[in-house]
């Protein structure tokens, strides 16, 4: 399999090149163009009684879709909904999470599970629910606006629903930004606290904030 | 008339340069700049007979249903610039007078003024792409403005092609196409979030947008207030 992502920053976009037999997995609806005698399914990610729960107390997709090539030379173009950076990462063995919208595919020999990461989690604004990658192969994910990477090693204080994806290593407590007036009136309300050492890749936009942007424009 | 396309990167627009006796169309609101001396016109047609009807047409297309002519008065050359409403590219595709090429989902941005753009019913298969039941014909000789949620790409059919219709931009009618399911099975398709797909054959271009504005519409949507 050859990748390659093309149009980062602004609009990034996978294209995977498969040989006969070669299988992607990618988030449903990711598909933009392909051949057309790519073979497409789609199968529940992490279990039934899961992915139904995932559904709805998360709002992310039940499926992922496998795309499966009959020859070589195959091709498949992804792109995630929101317009943004793409990148990738490679497992050998490891876990990594991923908040519900950035995952956008990953290679067959990743195991996607969604977990749940408990009411901090669900007070996020990303939903009860992460993805857990983990075993060997490469995982692709991405951003609304550009991707931050941080070398975790100490604390960082993260914007609720600026996450994209981190490393095990790290975790998060929710909190406030200072005192009670500050938590209520800095517009930055709650925060993710984050501590540990590892990777944690952030998002320089979010939909949350767009949204609310243009709500005042939205008249009947 | 001379076209340059300003601008990498995320934002692009359009300058086309006329001169005496030289007209541009292009959907209404297209316009962000023009020299003083450029004559706007609002028409309901490009070239041939029917005017309303063409209108009505277009609305259903997805596009607007004034187009804005613009052409030069006083004999001097002068220049209009032209972006779409969604960041992302803009493309120039040539039409050599030999094959038609069909825009779709609200891709059109203008065109020269010897190029004829009609609306195109797609028929019955056309009604399931939940894109527009109408596709816009752009025919003749000159140049074709199309835009982009995104990137646009150019991708040389020989065999055949499978597009998701919402990121569908236009292509060559020499190109054969049928609308259908993606998967396997309808279950397949309608399961995996991809719903129907464009399948291509035969020999011609297709441009496709790396982003499909249904799908960021249908993302934004569900987080604004309720209209009353």
């Amino acid at each position: 399999m050859q990748t390659r992502i093309i149009g980062n920053p602004d609009y990034g976009e996978l294209i995977a090149d498969l040989s006969a037999g070669e299988r992607i997995l990618a988030v449903s609806g990711a598909m933009n163009w392909m051949s057309t005698d790519l073979g497409m399914k789609a199968r529940l990610m992490g279990g039934f009684v899961r992915s139904f729960a995932r559904k709805f107390l998360g709002g992310a997709s039940l499926f992922i879709s496998e795309f499966t090539a009959p020859r070589d030379g195959s091709r498949v173009s992804l792109a995630p909904t929101l317009p943004g950076a793409i990148q990738s990462i490679t497992l050998d063995g490891g876990t990594f999470w991923l908040t519900a919208g950035s995952f956008l595919a990953a290679t067959p020999g990743i195991e996607l599970r969604t977990k749940f990461y408990g009411f901090r989690a669900f007070l996020s604004g990303k939903g009860a629910f992460l993805i857990q990658a983990s075993g060997k192969g490469e995982v692709w994910f991405n951003a609304y606006g550009a991707l931050v990477e941080r070398e975790l090693d100490g604390e960082l204080v993260v914007d609720t629903g600026h996450v994209c994806a981190f490393d095990p290593s790290v975790d998060y407590k929710i909190g406030g930004m200072g005192g009670v007036k500050q938590t209520l009136f800095s517009g930055e309300g709650l925060v993710l606290k984050f501590s540990g050492r590892g990777r944690i890749y952030l998002q320089t936009r979010n939909m949350g904030g767009t949204a609310s942007w243009l709500s005042p424009f939205c008249r009947g | 008339m001379q076209i340059d396309i300003l601008s990498r990167g995320a934002f692009r627009s359009a300058l086309v340069r006329l001169s005496d006796g030289e007209s541009f169309i292009s959907e209404s609101g297209a316009m962000y700049r023009a020299s003083s001396n450029v004559d706007i016109d609002v028409t309901t047609r490009t070239k041939g007979k029917g005017s309303f009807l063409r209108g009505v047409k277009r609305l259903l297309g997805g596009e607007s249903f004034f187009l804005s002519k613009y052409s030069v008065t006083g004999g001097a050359a002068g220049e209009v610039g032209l972006a779409p409403t969604l960041p992302g590219e803009v493309h120039r595709i040539e039409l050599d007078g030999a094959s038609e090429w069909i825009t779709a989902g609200g891709s059109y941005l203008g065109s020269g003024g010897d190029v004829e753009i009609d609306t195109q019913f797609q028929g019955v298969k056309g009604f399931f792409t939940g894109e527009s039941v109408f596709f816009l014909v752009a025919r003749g000789r000159g140049p074709l403005l199309v835009s982009a949620f995104g990137t646009v790409r150019e991708i040389e059919v020989d065999g055949e092609l499978t597009v998701d219709t919402s990121h569908l931009v236009a292509y060559e009618g020499s190109l054969h196409y049928r609308v259908g399911k993606i998967a396997g099975s309808w279950v397949q398709s309608f399961l995996s979030g991809e719903g129907l797909a464009i399948h291509f054959t035969g020999r011609g271009r297709v441009y496709v947008q790396s982003h499909a504005p249904n799908e960021f519409g249908r993302r934004l949507g569900p987080l604004l207030p309720q209209r009353n």
